[in-house]
């Protein structure tokens, strides 16, 4: 007599049975979800890869966000300098127009008003805020970096600071906020308000060489502000730059994520087919096993 | 010389031993459905032979014993393996609701919250003075410290259930050696007076067994009919007819319930059973989880206080804690960090972002901000330890789950060898049936024969 065997067909189907049903639900955990798993212990190391995935997106939507505000910023302070250009070209104008022999002190007085009237655009233009932060008072933006005061030699004094902010755009890789508006405004030998109050106090004198001095100084501001202005200009190109990078960058970064974690759709559904068949193969096979015994056929 | 009597007498044994060969039958296909039922086999015995003269005539048959199929090693494996399936069903139980609590494959978990934070410190470096990003970094360190709170909350109601479980386990274990130490005497009485302890004997095994799903178990056969229960490492469960029973006490320091038998504490030797899985799951997975969100959450509140120091906040003022303040406790536990997470200020200009004391200043905002890439625990950064956390849980769950399916088939195996040799097959009781039910009719025809011949002897003596 062989190995005794006891028939006991149930524990086996029901075995089969259990195993079927345990990979339907995940082949149907994957159709619904669109991922390849749904808990942590099915692929660990994946998870740890989808967790800094996740981490880094955050991170790059971050960037993407402070590069959008820079941008805001940058044009609106490159739209407020482009203003300050114009306006100085007209002082420009006027200083060339007054320093003119055949105008009496009338038209000059006339034209100091317009003057006066520019500096007034240019100092509102270099208090710009955004976002109720002054743009051109170094890091003290609470407050009006440009001030009237009779004690400042040009009339208008600069209570802002020399700081600089840094804003990061990417992993260890930062750009530079902001000028300081004595940058701007307030260089060595280029002095914008300096100009202008030469200016005013030149015409209302009726001094024509003293005119001709501060055309030449506002010249010499006007040369300085642009040159100051491509700072923003350029910052703006990087920016550009930096933008197309960080959504090559969260491109990349989403087909890792989906690599790691999407299901393959076709697959997927392929796979439920495949483990519905079985399933309703073991249960048809459960469905007909053979009760008879030997007992049966005693007679 | 053999007589008619004699014959008479042997048929009438033989009857009687095929009727109980009978009911041992009836009674295996009565049992052929009952857990732990160890089929049983009649077994005959030749009676002794009696001389006469020159001639040995047989004196028939008897049913010696009721004799039980079992194999007391194959019993002990399938025990052991009941207790490892059991630990590792209960360890996995816990485990997976650990990895719940952190499941980021489904969102749960902390990434987000630690993302967030540290970005509200970058956004406000780009607005340093505004009011709303002060606001919003306020907010993203609230959602923070009740993410933390939340995980740390989940985590301890999976430490109390388990300690529940922990106590019921011990109250069935007290039941089951109980019962087991009542069976003892039974069996040895039984045995003693040569009566069949099969039935006994199955109810025994079948307690065994269950106590070996709950807690590593040993037996030894004590001789005369008693086994010895102990658990793996010796402490006594079941002494002939004595149970010692199993307490369980909370612990004053970890507040978990650990288990004593007679005033020893046996917590930590407790290995198998569902038992050894819940101690398991309590005592390693569940604590190292906890013991790595508190080292965290100590890690970022010391951390970005340290750097709010460093800076000054929006009126100038030099920078205070952002974060409540948290005390190691004895030997540098963080225990207690991840419950006790808050934001220590309520006014968003008191958020340090200034480097220099101006107010649009935003260096310090940008220390705090990269914070996140810079190693504060453990020589890794938090984004790189929480992963390796999550996914050091996920390895966890993992291994467990294959060592569920390993034990899972283990026990199928042994269950179906034991099936094999001691369950009840229908088709060999219905051959034992027929075979018995023919010997039975075969001995009632002698028993019809030899009443024919001694008619006959009666008759030759009336001279007919």
């Amino acid at each position: 007599m062989g190995m005794r065997i006891v028939y006991n067909p149930y524990t086996v189907l029901l075995q089969g049975i259990a195993q079927d049903r345990a990979a339907l639900n995940t082949a149907l955990g994957q159709v619904s979800s669109g991922q390849k798993f749904n808990t942590i212990g099915a692929d660990p190391t994946a998870v740890a890869g989808v967790i800094e995935n996740n981490f880094e997106a955050a991170n790059l939507d971050q960037y993407t966000q402070s590069v959008s505000t820079l941008q805001a910023q940058f044009q609106t302070a490159g739209t407020a300098l482009d203003s300050v250009t114009q306006a100085l070209t007209s002082a420009i104008s006027l200083g060339i127009e007054g320093a003119n022999g055949t105008l009496d002190q009338n038209q000059r007085d006339a034209i100091a008003t317009q003057a006066s009237q520019l500096e007034q655009e240019v100092l509102g233009y270099a208090n710009t805020r955004e976002q109720g932060s002054y743009l051109f008072a170094g890091t003290a933006t609470t407050t009006p970096p440009y001030v009237e005061n009779s004690a400042s030699p040009s009339g208008v004094a600069y209570v802002g600071n020399s700081g600089t902010n840094q804003v990061e755009i990417g992993d260890a890789e930062s750009v530079q906020q902001n000028l300081p508006g004595s940058t701007i405004f307030n260089a060595a030998g280029a002095d914008v308000f300096q100009g202008f109050h030469d200016l005013i106090s030149a015409l209302q004198n009726g001094d024509a060489t003293a005119i001709n001095n501060a055309t030449s100084e506002l010249q010499a501001a006007f040369a300085n502000v642009g040159v100051q202005r491509t700072f923003y200009s350029s910052a703006l190109q990087n920016l550009t730059g930096a933008s197309y990078t960080l959504s090559q960058a969260q491109l990349n970064l989403s087909q890792q994520q989906d690599n790691l974690l999407q299901v393959d759709e076709a697959t997927a559904v392929t796979n439920m087919s495949t483990d519905q068949v079985d399933l309703d193969a073991a249960l048809a096979a459960a469905g007909k096993v053979d009760q008879n015994n030997l007992l049966d056929y005693l007679k | 010389m053999g007589s008619l009597m004699g014959s008479l007498e042997i048929a009438l044994q033989s009857l009687l031993a095929q009727q109980g060969a009978l009911e041992v039958t009836s009674n295996n296909i009565a049992n052929a459905n009952t857990p732990g039922y160890a089929r049983q086999v009649p077994v005959f015995e030749e009676e002794p032979t009696i001389l006469e003269g020159s001639l040995v005539f047989g004196e028939g048959v008897t049913l010696q014993q009721v004799q039980s199929v079992r194999d007391n090693v194959l019993n002990l494996q399938l025990d052991q393996a009941t207790g490892a399936q059991a630990q590792v069903n209960a360890y996995l139980g816990g485990m997976n609701e650990v990895a719940t609590v952190f499941n980021e494959t489904q969102g749960a978990g902390l990434q987000n919250a630690i993302s967030q934070f540290f970005n509200s410190f970058q956004t406000l470096s780009t607005d340093p003075t505004s009011s709303t990003l002060r606001q919003a970094v306020l907010t993203a360190g609230q959602n923070l410290a009740s993410a933390f709170n939340q995980a740390s909350a989940s985590l301890g109601q999976t430490t109390a259930s388990l300690n529940r479980s922990v106590v019921g386990d011990a109250g069935q274990i007290n039941q089951l050696t109980s019962q087991i130490a009542a069976l003892n005497p039974q069996i040895a009485e039984a045995q003693a007076a040569g009566q069949s302890t099969g039935s006994l004997v199955d109810q025994r095994d079948q307690l065994i067994s269950q106590l070996s799903g709950l807690v590593d178990t040993s037996v030894v056969d004590a001789g005369n009919g008693n086994v010895t229960v102990t658990t793996a490492n010796g402490t006594p469960l079941v002494v002939g007819a004595q149970s010692f029973a199993l307490t369980t006490q909370v612990n004053s320091t970890t507040g978990n319930e650990d288990v004593f038998s007679q005033g020893t504490d046996i917590t930590a030797s407790i290995q198998s059973g569902d038992l050894g899985g819940l101690i398991q799951a309590r005592d390693q997975g569940v604590a190292q989880a906890e013991t790595n969100l508190d080292n965290l959450a100590a890690s970022l509140i010391s951390s970005v206080n340290t750097q709010s120091a460093k800076g000054f906040d929006l009126k100038g003022k030099a920078g205070g804690n952002f974060f409540a303040p948290f005390q190691p406790g004895p030997g540098g536990s963080n225990a207690g960090a991840a419950a006790q997470f808050a934001v220590a200020i309520s006014d968003p200009s008191l958020i340090a972002a200034s480097s220099d004391g101006t107010a649009g200043s935003n260096g310090n905002a940008l220390a705090l901000a990269n914070l996140q890439n810079t190693a504060i625990i453990d020589g890794q950064d938090p984004s790189d330890f929480y992963s390796n956390f999550v996914a050091g849980i996920g390895n966890q769950v993992s291994t467990a789950t294959a060592q569920q399916q390993a034990t899972g088939l283990v026990v199928a195996q042994l269950q179906n060898q034991q099936t094999n040799l001691s369950g009840v097959d229908l088709d060999q009781e219905a051959a034992n049936l027929q075979m018995y039910q023919n010997a039975y009719n075969a001995a009632a025809q002698v028993v019809a024969v030899i009443n024919t011949l001694t008619q006959t002897t009666i008759n030759m003596g009336n001279g007919a």
